[in-house]
């Protein structure tokens, strides 16, 4: 109780000069917190480029056949430059026609890739259908279950939300699918944001196996798609990205090619100027009646990012002298509070307080000024993010901040309680 | 000459009162002036090529292009990279030098591919003059860089990828119709380096037609460079007059003000997160000295001239810093260089730095210091 009261009437007696230090001290942990949350997501994004190193290792293409795009067949195709055990299927957006939409416009539908007429207006949630989970050979995590092709679900698509989809585990999604009604349910979720950032995927998306589609009726497997004819008459547009479109004149349906994505992934031992040489060489040729296009930009990497937060790069010198400024600063604070407070602790000392019970009130006396401080300024950063909707705290950068400020007071503390024991007679 | 004096055994008793305290405050100015200095160098430096004038130039003779429809301006003439830099050294500031990197043909023995490698082109550092970033920055893993000989003229060396799993002192023959062109291994990066010397010495670009009479090329793609401002049309002439490649680009109208906007608050909250840091510093040592000041005034100063006293004192340290901070300059060039800033620092930035600064410290310490001077014995042993 004692100890509590001369706590107290040692912080009571310079009211201004602890508000003051404070302040600073606040300010400066908030644009520490607000520094190292700006440049966090730039660190984690060249983080996962380093680990994986994508852009080196895989690379995306399209095929674009007449003929259904079955395994064997593109096996066949990939063969021809050896690469058919490289293959997987790239996160492709496939609409989903909500319930709701309606059918108005007869000029926009086209016949889909499996034969099927589209109906409805582009809705805001996109189906990708894979052949192998992506998190099975990309470095992404799922939250929750993965789809089974071999489990029976009863009445229900299982699908993953996209990280960036706004769905969550048991969120429903009823769609008027190709004019069969199906509900959609999400079992899982994609942790992060890796498909979305660096494989193009769209973060509205939601992802099943292909082979759950297929036994649910609701996709035609390419063994039983027909075989298509050209319609050199119809004009085709190419897209930028390989992507084909058929301009429809009248209200005929018309037919597009089958269209498929792939990644394909350089084996450890093929150099990647061998590499980009067999895909050029896919690219450049038409093999077996089928188009390959290359797929630009294939993988986010290194180049886009730091284009990407160049801004945030060109701060990491002022956030250093923040840094700088911020350490300095609590130090000498913490030196002026220590040597201010020595008059104080004489006058504790000559009443008969022990040098423990100084040690003690030395140690609080500089903690009451950092720690409160700390917790305000996370506060502070806490309120920032809310009203501007500004990303100025995370796990991170409240840990980094508070490891700093911890540190610094406790080696001030320790030094501060060296020099009281070794130097009794300042006191006295 | 009285108040030089008194200015002079002011300092000694400030600085001899917490000689540990006034290191610190003299330190966090020095950083307080840098962070100004940051400030301008993060925002002066591009980060928006839009907002600049903006030229490529295309270094290879066969390029050729075609007049653009939206607003390009477009000039296509024979150059090398010599003439280029003859002129460039005329013109105004380059804030942005991007080199076209090259793409090297080559075959394999165990590959029926033509293959190209993409490499990093080194320009002689004479090149650095005219933009200091010109040269990419490369980690040599294994074996040894290119000497300074080597980058000047062609040896016939190169760098190699650590992807494409060749050794030191292997051959990398790119391919020529006019007979190949063997390379020399002389180390491992993360991706190939060559000297800019090769190009110079063979063409920029080289052709080779394989059997089913297909042509593939060895090239060197263009160079992009953005300048500070829009060129005008006398520049422009220069280098068209220079028989350089050009396609320029005229820049988007671009209100500079902006910057300038972001830049003015961002330093005033440096500012002011500094005085708060160092304010009871300052005070802390007016107050250790007030024994010092209460004999001043005992003397027969004024309250006004010790007040004016004590603030040049605080400034002493500020300038202290500036001149600390003048001198660590190529340390913070260093640092600026590390992240590719392009502005560069002057000595003004430095002086406007140190206003700001001044300004809002004095102004801060300046009502403490008052009731210090005005009352120096008061509340004895109590501090603040």
């Amino acid at each position: 109780m004692k100890l509590i009261f001369l706590i107290k009437s040692l912080l009571a007696s310079r009211k201004r000069f602890i508000v003051l230090i404070s302040a600073s001290f606040v300010l400066t942990a908030v644009l520490l917190n607000v520094s190292i949350a700006m440049c966090e997501e730039y660190y984690a994004r060249m983080s996962y480029i380093e680990r994986n190193r994508y852009t080196d290792t895989m690379e995306r293409i399209y095929i674009k056949s007449y003929s259904p795009l079955t395994d064997e067949y593109v096996d066949k195709i990939l063969a021809d430059v050896g690469l058919e055990k490289n293959r997987r299927n790239s996160p492709e957006p496939g609409d989903i026609p909500l319930e709701s939409s309606s059918f108005e416009d007869k000029k926009s539908a086209y016949k889909f890739m499996d034969g099927m007429v589209y109906d409805g207006y582009f809705s805001n949630i996109y189906l990708c259908k894979y052949s192998e989970e992506y998190s099975s050979f990309i470095d992404t995590a799922v939250s929750g279950e993965i789809p089974d092709k071999d489990k029976n679900y009863d009445g229900y698509i299982p699908v993953i939300a996209g990280y960036g989809s706004g769905l969550n585990i048991g969120s429903e999604i009823k769609s008027n699918y190709y004019g069969t009604k199906t509900v959609f349910k999400v079992v899982g979720k994609y942790s992060d944001d890796s498909l979305e950032a660096y494989f193009s995927a769209q973060p509205n998306m939601i992802y099943t196996d292909e082979e759950i589609m297929y036994k649910a009726g609701l996709e035609l497997r390419p063994e039983d798609q027909p075989v298509l004819t050209p319609s050199p008459e119809k004009e085709q547009i190419v897209g930028e990205d390989g992507s084909i479109t058929i301009i429809s004149s009248d209200e005929e349906e018309e037919v597009i090619p089958y269209l498929k994505g792939y990644y394909i992934s350089r084996p450890e031992e093929m150099t990647p100027a061998e590499f980009r040489a067999r895909i050029e060489y896919l690219t450049e040729n038409e093999i077996y009646g089928a188009l390959v296009r290359a797929n630009n930009p294939p993988i986010k990497g290194r180049v886009y990012f730091e284009n990407l937060y160049i801004f945030t790069i060109m701060s990491f010198p002022m956030f250093l002298m923040i840094f700088i400024i911020g350490t300095l600063g609590v130090v000498g604070n913490l030196i002026v509070n220590a040597d201010s407070n020595i008059s104080n602790m004489a006058v504790f000392r000559l009443c008969g307080a022990k040098v423990k019970t100084i040690c003690l009130l030395t140690a609080v006396g500089e903690a009451a000024l950092t720690l409160p401080a700390l917790a305000v300024s996370l506060l502070i950063c806490l309120l920032i993010g809310l009203v501007f909707g500004f990303a100025a705290i995370s796990v991170l950068s409240s840990v980094i901040t508070t490891a700093v400020v911890l540190t610094i007071t406790l080696v001030m503390i320790g030094v501060r309680l060296v020099s009281v024991i070794k130097d009794r007679r300042k006191l006295i | 000459m009285k108040c030089l004096r008194l200015y002079k055994s002011l300092l000694f008793t400030f600085v001899k009162s917490s000689i540990r305290l006034s290191a610190v405050a003299v330190l966090i100015s020095v950083f307080a002036v840098y962070s100004v200095i940051c400030t301008f160098c993060c925002f002066l430096s591009t980060f928006s090529e839009m907002n600049k004038a903006n030229l490529n130039i295309y270094l290879p003779e066969y390029y050729s292009c075609e007049k653009d429809s939206s607003g390009f301006v477009l000039s296509v003439k024979n150059t090398n990279v010599k003439e280029l830099f003859s002129v460039l050294s005329d013109m105004p500031e380059i804030i942005d030098y991007k080199a076209g990197v090259a793409n090297l043909l080559h075959t394999s023995s165990d590959s029926r591919f033509f293959l190209s490698e993409y490499a990093y082109v080194l320009y002689p550092d004479e090149y650095k003059d005219v933009y200091r970033y010109i040269n990419p920055e490369y980690t040599v893993y294994e074996g040894r860089d290119f000497s300074e000989d080597e980058a000047q003229t062609c040896n016939n060396t190169i760098i190699a990828s650590k992807l494409s799993n060749m050794k030191i002192g292997e051959t990398f023959t790119v391919l020529c119709d006019k007979g190949n062109i063997d390379l020399t291994v002389i180390g491992i990066s993360d991706e190939f380096v060559i000297p800019l010397s090769f190009f110079e010495k063979y063409g920029y670009a080289l052709y080779y037609t394989d059997n089913n009479r297909k042509q593939h090329e060895t090239n060197k793609n263009c160079d992009e460079i953005i300048f500070e401002r829009n060129l005008t049309d006398e520049e422009l002439a220069r280098l068209d007059a220079a028989s350089l490649n050009l396609y320029v680009k005229l820049p988007d109208e671009n209100d500079y003000a902006s910057d300038y906007v972001l830049i003015i608050p961002i330093c005033i909250v440096f500012c002011i997160m500094t005085a708060l840091q160092v304010y009871s510093m300052f005070l802390y040592l007016a107050k250790k000295s007030q024994y010092h000041i209460s004999i001043m005034k005992i003397t027969g100063c004024k309250n006004s001239t010790v007040l004016v006293l004590t603030l040049l004192v605080t400034l002493t340290y500020i300038l202290a810093a500036l001149v600390i901070a003048i001198l660590c300059m190529p340390l913070l060039t260093e640092l600026t260089m590390k992240f590719r800033l392009n502005y560069v620092p002057c000595l003004s930035d430095f002086v406007i730095a140190f206003v700001f600064y001044s300004v809002v410290v004095l102004a801060a310490v300046f009502p403490g210091l008052r009731s210090i001077v005005s009352k120096p014995l008061a509340k004895v042993g109590e501090i603040l």
